[in-house]
């Protein structure tokens, strides 16, 4: 990690910033495991990729999740991401829970029963559920690479 | 914001709340208290400054629990 006493986080990775913390960076890890092991994959890293635009968090846009890449997301897929509402590319189950990352992004207060009710008809209750919990693990992720000027994963 | 829970519990009889809610998806609900026990149990940051944090954090995010 560089010694800039200033921003001594800054240019850093995000491994490099959580292993000040081992305890925590293992528990962070075996969260972020559950997460990609109990939803599709590629719906989640859709959602991520989407999350990570809006709040502009470039670390996390130039990674990709190993679950999603083996379960076949492609780069022509993420390439389309900002024409979600009406691209024939995405299934109705990624536009119901991309409108859900939207809307937790934009204003959280402003989710309705529509919207939980459309993601629990698409996703299960369980899928809900690690959506749900998935998006407040990536909100601080990003959050913390923007604050602390992180750079790569 | 709802008053009301908008997914059912998921144990059988009981009231939905958010620890019968996140059981629907119990490997990320206990990975997930694994994670916060240790954020808020152990570290250098004394607990007096984490739970203001935690209050300032719910207040600015109109988080009534």
């Amino acid at each position: 990690m560089p010694a800039d006493q200033g921003e001594p986080f800054r240019g850093a990775s995000r491994a490099a910033v959580l292993a000040l913390r081992p305890d925590l960076a293992t528990e962070h890890a075996r969260l972020l495991d559950a997460i990609w092991e109990h939803a599709d994959p590629v719906l989640l890293e859709l959602c991520r990729l989407r999350m990570a635009k809006l709040m502009g968090a470039a670390a996390a846009l130039a990674e990709r999740s190993p679950e999603a890449l083996a379960a076949g997301l492609d780069d022509h897929l993420v390439d389309r991401l900002p024409a979600w509402p009406t691209d024939p590319a995405f299934t109705d189950a990624h536009r119901t829970a991309l409108a859900f990352t939207e809307q937790f992004v934009v204003d959280h207060h402003g989710i309705t029963d529509d919207h939980v009710s459309a993601l629990h008809s698409a996703l299960g209750p369980e899928g809900v559920v690690v959506l749900t919990t998935a998006l407040g693990v990536w909100d601080n992720q990003h959050r913390l690479d923007n604050a602390l000027g992180v750079v790569a994963p | 914001m709802s008053t009301t829970p908008r997914l059912p519990s998921a144990i059988d009889g009981a009231p939905a709340h958010i620890g019968s809610v996140l059981l629907h998806a119990p490997a990320v609900r206990s990975a997930f208290d694994a994670m916060y026990a240790t954020l808020l149990g152990r570290g250098t940051v004394g607990m007096e400054v984490k739970e203001a944090m935690r209050l300032r954090n719910a207040g600015v995010s109109d988080c009534g629990l």
